[in-house]
């Protein structure tokens, strides 16, 4: 009672001037109404554990032709086609709010499918402070990309990675406290969270001076019966370590999963639209680890282009994993570009950039780091452009293992003779080159947002980070 | 209002303008793109007819998960023959862009014919599914003069350069008014 007789009682909300155009998507009733509900998060896994069950069953149990397989054309196509396309371009990490794959341990850490309860259950323990990045995430995604030839064509590998991942999540929950799994484990939530500061939706604080006076903190703590007796319809603290009221200013960890929003004695947190790649001019929360991501994802994109879209069977051999010497030469040659070659050149231009800059040099490390974010549109048009290639052409495989997704001969809803059609391959250049092209574009503009100081003339206002670099980093991009 | 609106990591309306105008840009290029495809494309295969190209022939063989020689050249116009035959299990053979689909089998030649007329590189991909990898057996036939690479290589440099000095001259702007703000201060 103490504390709610201090505390600021239901004050007017003032957003900042600048975002006031904005659409607060939470103002709009039924979607504040349905935001607030507590079953959302889970009526939005079932269906998904549903499928993954089915995938799961598919996986181990059907065909192992995968263009016969859910668990094939289901992961590796349909889910990806939606995750990059749409998913990840235009709702951020909304598919983590749905994610099957930690929800196993996370409903047994809450004791709870959809209620909210201020014990949990399980050790809780901390992650270790040095593995609190996406290093081992990053290492993990390297992995799984390398076997990418066969995990994403053979249905029981496929199975396997993902009951694994399953394994793993619900360990992790029982030993370590919150999503541990996702914020610093999960081989896909890294890029997820990397392509999410494209965007145009956001969940952010309303008024930072509520949040100051704030003292329940019940976005990052979890609600307690004092900050329910202000308001709030009880939720957990942030999952993954966010605190939304510190203020939170990327999308990058941000889950969807609106427990802050349920948390908030004072509605003070809202989802927003606005502009894409919003995040990117965010100076704040750069890090190697991240840097990294951004160049594993735009050299993984480069690599599937050639090995599994070129015409070149040995290399496809390789990746297939069809002998040890091969493999091995395929191993060295792929994780050297994502790992070492592509960061290298990024550190070649990065140096040229310092050079060229003159003036007050930036530290090198920071340049290097700030540039590689100025890579995230063009990965991920790249990425895009690369879906593209595959999805159009082989997504008609959908129709017939949905009426017979283990191979099994069934006919569920009448589609399984349904035939392989390409869908419009012959046009696949027209739509990838304006998507690569709008990446580099965009790209281009996050790089020159550092400021390109005109040559020559004296002026009282020194260049920006990065100042006269900006050409050898646009060259680089290029 | 620039400094503090990127401080903010926000925009005002103008980027929204800007945004839409981006957008209408990009339409604009797709659709242009796509003229191009019908009206010069299609004019040029109507120029280049059998009569106008050489005959070219090549034996192909298929096998998991490739075709070999994995990429052949032709000039357009060209009247391509493909003699293809299978190695290991059955494999299919569907041109992009062209409707063919027939299927080769081990032992047994398979002949299908089309002519290239289309600049840049067409595809060919397995339509009979032969092992886990399939989805990405594919061949290239590379009609040359590559009008496609190349023009996708000047939009590249077009687009980076013509972004670059957009951007250059807002700086610009920017700073003279900087500039001018600061000398009248002064």
């Amino acid at each position: 009672m103490a504390q709610r007789s201090t505390a600021i009682a239901r004050p007017i909300l003032r957003p900042p001037q600048e975002v006031a155009w904005r659409k607060d998507l939470l103002g709009y009733r039924p979607v504040r109404w349905l935001v607030r509900q507590r079953w959302l998060q889970f009526a939005l896994i079932l269906p998904n554990l549903f499928v993954f069950t089915i995938v799961i069953m598919a996986g181990f149990l059907g065909t192992p032709i995968g263009a016969k397989n859910f668990a094939i054309i289901f992961v590796w196509i349909v889910w990806w086609a939606l995750l990059i396309l749409v998913l990840v371009p235009f709702g951020a990490r909304i598919w983590c709010a749905m994610c099957p794959i930690p929800a196993v341990g996370e409903w047994m850490q809450r004791r709870a499918f959809i209620l909210w309860k201020p014990k949990t259950f399980g050790l809780a323990r901390k992650w270790p402070k040095g593995l609190r990045n996406l290093w081992v995430a990053n290492f993990g995604f390297a992995s799984i990309a390398l076997t990418s030839a066969v995990l994403t064509t053979r249905p029981i590998v496929t199975g396997a990675v993902l009951l694994g991942l399953v394994i793993i999540a619900a360990v992790t929950h029982l030993v370590f406290e919150r999503r541990t799994f996702c914020r610093y484990l999960c081989p896909v939530g890294g890029f997820l969270g990397l392509y999410s500061m494209a965007a145009p939706v956001e969940v952010r604080r309303v008024d930072a001076e509520v949040c100051r006076q704030c003292q329940f903190k019940a976005c990052f703590r979890g609600s307690t019966e004092a900050s329910l007796r202000v308001g709030g319809v009880g939720g957990y603290g942030c999952p993954n370590f966010e605190f939304p009221g510190a203020p939170m200013e990327r999308n990058t960890y941000c889950l969807l999963c609106t427990e802050c929003i349920k948390a908030c004695p004072y509605e003070n947190i809202t989802i927003r639209t606005r502009p894409f790649f919003q995040d990117l001019q965010v100076e704040k929360g750069r890090k190697l680890d991240e840097a990294y991501k951004a160049f594993i994802m735009l050299g993984a994109a480069i690599m599937y282009s050639i090995v599994m879209l070129g015409p070149w069977g040995r290399i496809k051999d390789w990746a297939n994993f069809t002998s040890f010497s091969g493999l091995l030469l395929y191993a060295a040659i792929f994780l050297g570009s994502i790992l070492v070659a592509a960061p290298a050149l990024h550190l070649v231009f990065t140096w040229l950039s310092r050079v060229f800059a003159g003036g007050s040099r930036p530290d090198l490390k920071k340049l290097f780091v700030d540039y590689a974010y100025t890579l995230v549109p063009l990965g991920l048009a790249g990425w895009i452009a690369f879906s593209f290639s595959f999805v159009l052409p082989n997504i008609s495989y959908a129709l017939s293992v949905l009426s017979d997704p283990f191979g099994w001969g069934w006919d569920l809803f009448g589609t399984k003779g349904y035939p392989w059609t390409p869908y419009a391959p012959h046009l696949l250049p027209y739509i990838q080159v304006p998507t690569l092209l709008l990446g580099l574009v965009l790209s281009i503009k996050v790089g020159s947002r550092w400021g390109i100081p005109l040559p020559g003339k004296t002026s009282p206002h020194p260049p920006r980070p990065g100042g006269r670099s900006s050409p050898s980093l646009h060259t680089w991009q290029v | 209002m620039f400094r503090h609106t990127r401080r903010m990591g926000l925009r005002s309306h103008g980027g929204r303008a800007r945004f839409l105008t981006g957008l209408s840009l990009v339409l604009s290029f797709v659709f242009f793109l796509l003229l191009l495809d019908i009206l010069v494309v299609s004019n040029v295969s109507q120029a280049a007819g059998p009569a106008g190209g050489r005959e070219r022939e090549f034996t192909i063989t298929a096998r998991q998960f490739a075709y070999s020689p994995p990429r052949i050249r032709v000039r357009l116009g060209d009247r391509v023959t493909l003699r293809v035959t299978s190695e290991d299990v059955v494999h299919g053979l569907y041109i992009d862009g062209y409707g063919i689909n027939a299927k080769v089998y081990p032992g047994q030649e398979t002949v299908v014919s089309f002519v290239a007329n289309r600049p840049g590189k067409i595809r060919y991909r397995c339509s009979v599914i032969c092992g886990n990898l399939h989805p990405f057996m594919i061949g290239e036939v590379v009609v040359g003069p590559n009008y496609t690479l190349w023009g996708a290589l000047a939009l590249t440099v077009l687009a980076a350069g013509g972004t670059v000095l957009m951007l250059w001259r807002r700086g610009e702007e920017i700073r003279d008014r900087s500039e001018e703000a600061t000398d009248g201060t002064a």
